[in-house]
């Protein structure tokens, strides 16, 4: 990954073109969101909403909190299992 | 199937990996349709989108006039739009007015048009500070503003999507559209440039 500048995500603009994600998870979870709403699956603007409040309870930490609001979504319309992406995350980390 | 694991310290990482993955076993969502639309969004969507409006606002009253009244009705006259922008309201900066847009609640931001937001415009210090302190703020960005200069904040919501229509600069002569556009930067149109 290309490394961010020292003032970190946060830091002001000194110039157009800086990395809008951190991380390649990041960009893969907005995709996936926007595909799921390209597919009819979700609205964005109920996403939106689970956005606003997962940011409002981790004000800084914002693709945290597009994951988190999306999963939230998935579960309650009964797309996919809390446990089972718990149970999934964490065969992921033991193979790391 | 194959895992990039790219954040091996940080929960919330894996969990978003594992909810794409199940996703895509499940059928709900086709890798190469994520794959596609992260190429749009990073290739297609970009400022030049809204530097073209700004460059012709520069050079035609007439459109100028149709931005500030109707900035959807211009922008898709321009054949312009796409996510994000389906009702959008340009703002125009003067001599006395400067304008800056923000989103305190999350994102909201013309993607159709800017592209996806920098990391700076989601962050708590930004959405947070602008409205509250916009001068301080744009000063730390650079922006620093003649005290007789009125600063007016947008706030974006779920249905508006603001573009700030900056001053044609004093140094320009051409009426190229390219030229023009190329002078026309992303922190222009947001409002944290000058």
């Amino acid at each position: 990954m290309i490394d961010l500048d020292a003032d970190g995500p946060a830091a002001p603009p000194r110039s157009n073109g800086e990395l809008v994600f951190e991380h390649p998870w990041q960009s893969r979870i907005f995709a996936t969101t926007m595909a799921l709403c390209d597919g009819g699956l979700i609205l964005y603007e109920d996403f939106r909403e689970r956005l606003i409040a997962e940011i409002a309870h981790h004000p800084d930490e914002y693709w945290h909190s597009w994951s988190e609001g999306l999963e939230d979504l998935l579960v309650e319309r009964g797309l996919c299992d809390a446990d089972d992406v718990t149970e999934r995350a964490r065969r992921f980390a033991e193979h790391d | 199937m194959t895992h990039d694991h790219d954040h091996h310290d940080d929960p919330r990482a894996l969990r978003a990996e594992a909810l794409e993955s199940i996703l895509i076993e499940r059928g709900l969502v086709d890798p190469a349709r994520i794959d596609a639309v992260l190429d749009h969004f990073e290739n297609d969507l970009g400022p030049l989108n809204g530097a073209q409006l700004i460059a012709r606002a520069w050079t035609d009253d007439a459109f100028r006039e149709h931005l500030l009244r109707d900035g959807t009705g211009a922008m898709e006259s321009m054949g312009l739009g796409g996510p994000q922008v389906d009702h959008l309201v340009v703002v125009e900066n003067t001599d006395a007015v400067h304008n800056v847009v923000v989103c305190t609640l999350c994102s909201c931001y013309p993607w159709g048009l800017l592209g996806l937001p920098p990391a700076w415009y989601k962050s708590f210090a930004y959405r947070s500070r602008v409205v509250r302190e916009p001068r301080a703020v744009l000063d730390e960005m650079g922006c620093t503003l003649p005290d007789d200069v009125e600063i007016r904040v947008w706030d974006s919501s779920a249905e508006v999507r603001y573009l700030v229509l900056p001053q044609r600069p004093a140094d320009v002569d051409t009426t190229d559209p390219g030229e023009l556009a190329s002078r026309v930067t992303r922190d222009l149109m947001i409002g944290v440039a000058r």
